[in-house]
């Protein structure tokens, strides 16, 4: 599949679609230059992986070295707890778009809105309605879609990845070293 | 004209003596019922917009847009992405708005089309004056939702003719709300989705009542019949009868037929969706192979010799699966004709002739005792020439994979088929079994293969699981004497809630989610209500000791109870539950009178809707139907393709005010029911949702904290911690569940928690109750 058609091809995107992140260099800008970033973890997070390794691990690993407050959706935060990162908030993924899109909104901890939420391990097409949502709300939001496969609606999006490809850009663009799992 | 009711006592003519002579024109039965018409007997779009517009305050509308352009009309398309208007000035929120009615309407027109069809199948076998009697003496208020929007109580199956004009006259206006150029307001078309719900679970009750009354299907029965269900409980040794669809004539009429020439028991009747349901309702000897999902996986079998279809979720390349096997097809519906001659008018003989000889890959018959001995007589010559399909060998056909990821890009259980068959191809099907289990048969995989590989037959074949499971077949409606037992209990908050799973079955993980929450909630002593391919999904898991949930718990309404009440339209029962314990209970009129009853349930019936696989524009107008009535309805993953959640803001106070009666303030009660419409992400997360969705305002301290404990019991299983905002929860102390009282309290004690009133809570003003 090319890398940048949507995971379901079917799914298509609107008038606009995601940037590809081709290079791991564009996703640590983007980590870089956030202000207030929100890291949205799914329970597929818990599924996606290789070599007993999860993509939980590595999303868990950034999170506590970025200091990035999390919001656990589906029934992601045991597994993130496990891993050393309590959740800022346990939340229905919908439910958080909507606050998310509300420019009064204060943010998952209270300490202000965000400005870049980066998303991964929502099932493909929960995640795809989530950020056409996002993207036609009134708050000024990016979104980066962390997700092994192309979401048309984030402002920027991995392209389709394997695991091994996958965990190989991540660990690049946010530094997380290799760990052995 | 309505409402024109002449009574003559006593009259002399040159024609005779007339005695108590009665005509009522756009009048229903006999007028025995006393009650006084309330405020809004048959509204219109606009009479209960005040009631919507309190709802929709609350639960304010998520768009997540399928689509940013509008290409209704040939001013576009329009690009309305980025705040911008449309060429006639539309916005993307209204334009959401808009196609979510377009659903409503659909499903509605569905619903009220099936029904009409029904009704005029049945007054021209049964009678214009058949008596309705859906449950005996176990129901006086037998059509709670007729007598709740029009203000009637019907007696005979004629009486329901003018329910349905009124659901026609309705679903026209509505649906004429979408063309170009009127409303465009986004809480305008949302009001609208709720009247088009209204009206949904109005012609639901009617197709249902009149099935139940004309071909005597259980009345309320609590013990209604286990009937088998699943692909191996067919006797494929027997001429096999598949029928799929919705409308029940055509089923019910090959079944008495053969009870009719003495054949019971030696030509297997076999369904799929709720015309199944509805054909065990009528005889236990019928059985369900199993929901949608399973229409491609038992016609590619070539078990079944001849297949039926009526109407509604029928898989649209039917005719081209059964004509690979040559399996002839009898469409019987005329809103799914399949391309098919209408043959309605030729004898029987020369349509079995020509059906059995393979002349015709299938025939159109719109009379259904017709279908009924055509079907059977070619099910019986067909037999002897049955071409079952011959076994699999899955490892050589998957070795044209390539693994070029198509099939897993189409799947939308977002299988990974790709590792299936790479497993499959060195020689281990049971990657591909266990996929089956998750599968929504939809065939997709196979249509974006572009080696042409039967994806989905080799997931068939790689899985020899036993199908052989348990339903209760649809009882009907919920008892007068079981509402007056669990009325004050559920009101009060000491059943902690009801909760209906209902719809398709769309599921991202397959049916066993759905069981394993029924049983959840059934040990956690709700009552648990299904209906539809959800009630098949439920009898299609065992637990530990071999039982199915409909063999393991009661079919009574009562706290720990499992009751399937039917096929879709049957859900008209679970609605109509509701209103029943505002009627039976409460003592509320209910003629005319939907807002003042709404507003009871709302704010005090812990009841929620479960539609974990829903799909289809039915759904949505049977969603909408709950919502006006002010009843939460939680949906799957898939169930945010519907492009619009009703969510609350727990954190917004301002939002959760309600008027005390007794003291005629305005009190705040926190976020109960939190949200109208939201999807959730696993089933985890959808039993603490569901749990924290059966709080209401009215609880009782006892009752309050029930449900606490049910929801930081699912709240922990889920999070792994205390509910982050449990203190929105509790009024006073004693909301705090016994047993973790002080734990509890020094939570609260840490978010600034104060003690707060109960009130009697409504969203109406005082007005509204004179």
């Amino acid at each position: 599949m090319n890398r940048s058609t949507p995971g379901q091809p079917a799914m298509l995107g609107g008038t606009r679609t995601a940037t590809v992140i081709e290079k791991p260099a564009v996703l640590a800008a983007l980590v870089r230059r956030s202000v207030r970033p929100l890291l949205v973890v799914g329970h597929r997070a818990l599924l996606f992986g290789g070599d007993g390794e999860l993509a939980v691990d590595l999303l868990a690993r950034w999170a506590l070295r970025g200091s990035i407050p999390v919001a656990a959706t589906g029934d992601t935060a045991p597994a993130l707890r496990n891993r050393g990162v309590e959740p800022a908030r346990c939340v229905s993924a919908v439910n958080l778009a909507q606050r998310l899109v509300d420019p009064g909104w204060t943010g998952i901890d209270g300490a202000g809105p965000h400005d870049v939420v980066f998303i991964a391990g929502l099932s493909y097409a929960l995640e795809w309605t989530l950020l056409s949502g996002l993207r036609h709300g009134t708050a000024p939001l990016v979104t980066v879609s962390l997700s092994p496969a192309y979401e048309p609606h984030a402002s920027f999006s991995l392209p389709n990845l394997s695991w091994s490809d996958w965990r190989s850009l991540i660990i690049e663009a946010l530094d997380l070293g290799e760990e052995t799992p | 004209m309505k409402g024109i009711d002449i009574r003559i006592g006593e009259i002399a003519s040159p024609f005779g003596r007339v005695r108590d002579l009665r005509v009522g024109i756009g009048r229903i039965g006999s007028g025995t019922w006393e009650e006084p018409p309330g405020p809004t007997p048959y509204p219109s779009a606009t009479s209960l917009r005040d009631w919507d517009r309190r709802l929709l305050a609350r639960y304010r509308p998520f768009y997540m847009p399928l689509c940013d352009l509008c290409c209704l009309c040939t001013y576009g398309k329009c690009d309305l992405s980025g705040g911008k208007r449309g060429a006639c000035g539309i916005t993307l929120a209204a334009q959401q708005s808009r196609i979510v009615l377009l659903a409503a309407c659909i499903g509605a027109a569905t619903h009220t089309s099936h029904a009409r069809e029904l009704l005029e199948h049945l007054i021209g076998r049964n009678g214009r004056n058949f008596p309705l009697d859906p449950g005996g003496l176990q129901v006086d208020l037998r059509m709670p939702h007729v007598e709740l929007v029009c203000g009637e109580r019907p007696e005979t199956l004629a009486d329901l003719e003018p329910v349905l004009d009124y659901c026609d006259a309705q679903l026209v206006s509505l649906l004429a709300a979408t063309h170009t150029g009127q409303e465009g307001d986004p809480i305008d078309f949302e009001s609208k989705v709720l009247h088009a719900g209204m009206i949904d679970h109005l012609s639901m009750e009617v197709a249902d009542v009149a099935q139940i009354s004309a071909l005597d299907f259980p009345r309320a029965d609590q013990d209604a019949a286990l009937v088998p269900l699943g692909l191996d409980v067919v006797d494929a040794e027997k001429p096999v009868i598949l029928v799929v669809g919705h409308n029940v004539p055509p089923a019910a009429a090959i079944l008495d037929y053969l009870a009719d020439q003495g054949l019971e028991g030696t030509v297997e009747v076999t369904g799929i969706c709720c015309t199944a349901i509805d054909m065990t309702r009528r005889s236990p000897s019928a059985k369900i192979v199993g929901p949608i999902s399973w229409q491609l996986r038992y016609i590619r079998s070539g078990i079944p010799d001849l297949v039926v279809v009526d109407e509604q979720c029928v898989r649209t390349d039917l005719l081209d699966e059964a004509g690979r096997l040559g399996i002839p097809v009898i469409a019987t519906s005329e809103k799914n004709c399949l391309g098919l001659d209408n043959r309605t008018k030729d004898p029987v003989d020369a349509l079995v002739e020509d059906l059995v000889t393979g002349r015709v890959p299938g025939v159109l018959v719109l009379d259904p005792k017709k279908v009924g001995e055509v079907a059977v007589r070619v099910a019986v010559r067909r037999r002897p020439e049955r071409r079952v399909r011959e076994a699999v060998d899955v490892a050589a056909l998957a070795a044209a994979c390539r693994a070029c990821g198509a099939c897993t890009g189409a799947c939308p259980s977002e299988s990974d088929l790709v590792a299936g068959m790479q497993a499959a191809k060195s020689g281990d099907p049971s990657v591909l079994a266990a996929m089956l289990r998750s599968c929504v048969g939809c065939g997709r995989c196979e249509e974006a293969c572009p080696r042409g590989i039967e994806v989905h037959r080799l997931m068939v074949a790689s899985c020899d699981e036993c199908e052989r499971f348990t339903i209760r077949t649809g009882r009907g409606p919920i008892q007068d004497v079981e509402i007056r037992e669990v009325g004050g209990p559920i009101v009060l908050g000491e059943i902690p809630g009801v909760v209906a799973f209902v719809g398709c079955a769309n599921f991202l993980e397959g049916g066993a989610e759905v069981a394993e929450m029924v049983t959840e909630f059934a040990k956690r002593r709700f009552v648990v209500c299904t209906s539809g391919c959800s009630a098949m999904a439920v009898g299609m898991h065992r637990d530990e000791e071999g039982l199915t949930p409909y063999e393991r718990f009661s079919g009574r309404f009562e706290a720990g109870g499992v009751v399937n009440v039917g096929s879709c339209v049957a859900n008209a029962h679970i609605s109509g539950a509701a209103i029943k314990i505002a009627s039976i209970f409460a003592k509320r009129k209910l003629s005319g009178n939907y807002a003042e009853v709404a507003d009871y349930v709302y704010n005090r019936v812990g009841a929620v809707g479960v539609a974990w696989g829903a799909m289809s524009q039915k759904a949505a107008a049977i969603a909408a139907g709950f919502w006006r009535l002010g009843i939460p309805v939680v949906v799957g993953p898939h169930g945010a393709k519907y492009r619009r959640m009703l969510l609350g803001r727990s954190d917004i106070d301002g939002d959760w005010m309600v008027r005390d009666r007794r003291s005629g303030e305005e009190v705040y009660v926190g976020p109960v029911p939190e949200h109208l419409f939201i999807a959730a992400e696993t089933k985890e997360e959808a039993m603490a949702v569901i749990a924290k969705l059966a709080m209401r305002p009215n609880d009782t301290s006892r009752g309050r904290s029930i449900k606490l404990s049910h929801y930081i019991d699912l709240y922990d299983r889920c999070y792994g911690r205390m509910p982050d905002d449990l203190h929105r929860f509790v009024r006073t102390k004693a909301d705090l569940p016994l047993m973790q009282k002080e734990e509890l309290f020094r939570v609260l004690e840490a978010r600034g928690w104060v003690e707060r009133s109960i009130p009697d809570p409504t969203l109406l003003p005082e007005e509204a109750f004179r």
